[in-house]
């Protein structure tokens, strides 16, 4: 089967209103947002915004680092008919230019996985090389964990490391592994602990949808989240950024990308009041946070029940 | 009339009234040779600051050529900046004739810097459309946070050398700044980025007893250059959704200069 990639870059420009400089380029950012859609390049002969190599799948769910050319993203690629899922791999030199093809580097092989993996989280391990926090199975969805030396050969642990849980997103956070996810039949996106003897739920989720506010993009729902951890000026202080898709229903169905930070882990604040990060349609973020801006890749739906990739700057 | 649906329509006579008021402050000195070797002296420098009151008025019925909406609408939108402020600055110091070729000086200089008020622009609006007015909600002004700047007391130290005299003189010059910053640390949501400041200059000169014929009287050209240092300064933000986050600050600045002295 031909592989398939989808990468968008649609248009539009920096800032809070499109197409207005804001004068802060090149000014220092914690990258919180807002992001907008890359702009398409009109001097490239691809009928960009969009490349296609295979339109019977669904790409999903990206984690990104920079290395390697520019970026290194893993993925989900999915598709109904056979049902699969499994991880692939590309590298950029950056979010405008487009891989050749991507490379699959995870596949479903423990039980528990019952034929499904997607929704890889990527992040350098501290003990050297990278570790993948990945969700698998069908009928209890877990969380499983994969370490490897070049993002493309990966040992898997036996078994998952947090069971009951989806859409992971990892950080390392004073001297702990925090894992953030949501919880098939619980609201929110939850934190997962791991300071040693294993993951364990906190006992309410960091992050709820805001019911109460009519206007608030998350008002149904949260989730998708992803979390990066970034050192302060104080050795001691570490800034959980945490990125993650938001719903509602007014005035029209929407789901767009909101942000929320904490220096703890419990205590969080969201960022732009019920204004979201990123416009709708867009879900699964992840970011690379640069000296004064961001990138961030995200999931937009391409029709039906799929969805291809598509790329925003702050 | 303001075209309701379609901007196109509108038609409104404009008129523009501009107010420029001079700004006066004082500049006051006084020296004193206490005696043959040592002159003392002090200065004042008066603060001002320039603030920029713009107002737009709008006034006009709404709808269309055909169909009036509202009679007599208005929105009055005003903005006031504050776009240059000079601290006030009293001076004193001395210069002492170590040598007859070298002369020492100091002074110290205070600066009022706590009167500075945030310069960004304060916008007031209102608007009245009539019944439409319940449809419309323009939110309170912003409450600007205070920058909290400090008064300082800056002091400044210069040596000067005094070549021979003769028909062309020279003069070789140094000397050293240092500023603290006026600002506190950036702990909120503003950003008055600020550094403690060290300069060191050096500079030169030389005089002519005349040029020729045309310029029978000394002539003077002297020249400088300096190097300001801005010291390296953390900003820790106290909210984990800042939208800046923590930075360091830092940097230098390069200045150079020449002047002429004619006398007549």
């Amino acid at each position: 089967m031909r592989a398939l990639l989808v990468l968008a870059l649609s248009g539009c420009g920096l800032g809070w209103i499109d197409g207005q400089d804001d004068l802060t380029t090149g000014l220092p950012t914690s990258g919180a947002g807002p992001y907008a859609r890359l702009e398409s390049d009109d001097s490239t002969p691809a009928s960009e915004p969009t490349f296609h190599d295979d339109n019977r799948a669904s790409v999903e769910d990206p984690s990104m680092l920079a290395g390697g050319p520019g970026v290194r993203v893993w993925f989900t690629q999915a598709t109904v008919e056979p049902v699969t899922s499994e991880i692939r791999y590309i590298e950029a030199a950056s979010l405008r230019v487009l891989p050749s093809s991507p490379e699959t580097v995870l596949t479903a092989s423990e039980a528990w996985e019952e034929g499904v993996v997607s929704a890889p989280s990527v992040l350098a391990n501290p003990e050297g090389g990278l570790v993948m926090f990945y969700e698998g199975g069908v009928t209890t969805p877990s969380i499983g964990r994969a370490v490897s030396t070049d993002g493309l050969s990966w040992e898997k642990d036996p078994d998952p490391v947090l069971v009951g849980a989806t859409s992971p997103s990892a950080v390392f956070a004073y001297g702990e592994t925090w894992l953030f996810a949501t919880r098939p039949g619980e609201v929110g996106i939850w934190r997962a602990v791991d300071a040693g003897s294993g993951f364990a739920f906190d006992a309410a989720a960091v992050i709820v949808p805001r019911s109460d506010e009519e206007d608030a993009f998350d008002r149904l729902t949260v989730a998708e989240p992803f979390a990066l951890a970034v050192q302060t000026l104080d050795d001691d202080v570490t800034r959980i950024h945490l990125w993650f898709a938001g719903t509602t229903d007014l005035p029209n169905d929407a789901t767009s990308i909101g942000y929320a930070a904490s220096f703890d882990g419990v205590e969080w604040l969201r960022f732009g009041g019920l204004k979201p990060m990123l416009a709708a349609e867009a879900t699964a973020p992840t970011v690379v946070l640069e000296a004064a801006g961001g990138s961030m890749l995200f999931a937009e739906p391409s029709g039906g029940a799929s969805f291809e990739l598509n790329a925003a700057s702050h | 009339l303001i075209g309701l649906a379609n901007p196109a329509v509108s038609d409104l006579d404009l008129a523009i009234d501009v107010d420029v008021k001079t700004i006066r402050y004082p500049h006051a000195g006084i020296a004193w040779r206490a005696s043959p070797r040592l002159v003392l002296g002090a200065s004042y420098r008066g603060g001002f600051r320039l603030v920029i009151d713009q107002t737009v008025k709008v006034r006009g019925d709404l709808g269309s050529p055909d169909t009036i909406v509202v009679e007599d609408g208005r929105l009055d939108l005003r903005s006031i900046s504050e776009d240059l402020f000079q601290p006030a600055q009293l001076t004193v110091g001395g210069a002492f004739a170590a040598t007859k070729a070298l002369l020492v000086e100091l002074d110290v200089t205070y600066q009022r810097w706590k009167v500075f008020d945030n310069p960004t622009a304060r916008i007031e609006i209102e608007l009245d459309i009539k019944q439409f007015n319940d449809l419309v909600m323009i939110p309170p002004p912003r409450t600007l946070e205070n920058p909290n700047l400090r008064d300082i007391v800056v002091p400044r130290l210069g040596v000067e050398w005094q070549g021979a005299p003769g028909k062309r003189a020279w003069t070789a010059r140094g000397g050293y700044v240092f500023e603290f910053a006026v600002a506190p640390e950036q702990r909120g949501e503003s950003n008055f980025i600020d550094n403690h400041k060290h300069t060191l200059a050096l500079g030169g000169g030389l005089t002519w007893a005349s040029l020729g014929k045309v310029i029978a009287r000394p002539f003077s050209l002297d020249g400088f250059v300096s190097f300001t240092y801005l010291q390296p300064r953390d900003h820790h933000k106290l909210s984990p959704v800042d939208p800046v986050g923590d930075y360091t600050a830092g940097g230098h600045a390069i200045a150079a200069g020449i002047t002429s002295r004619w006398r007549f």
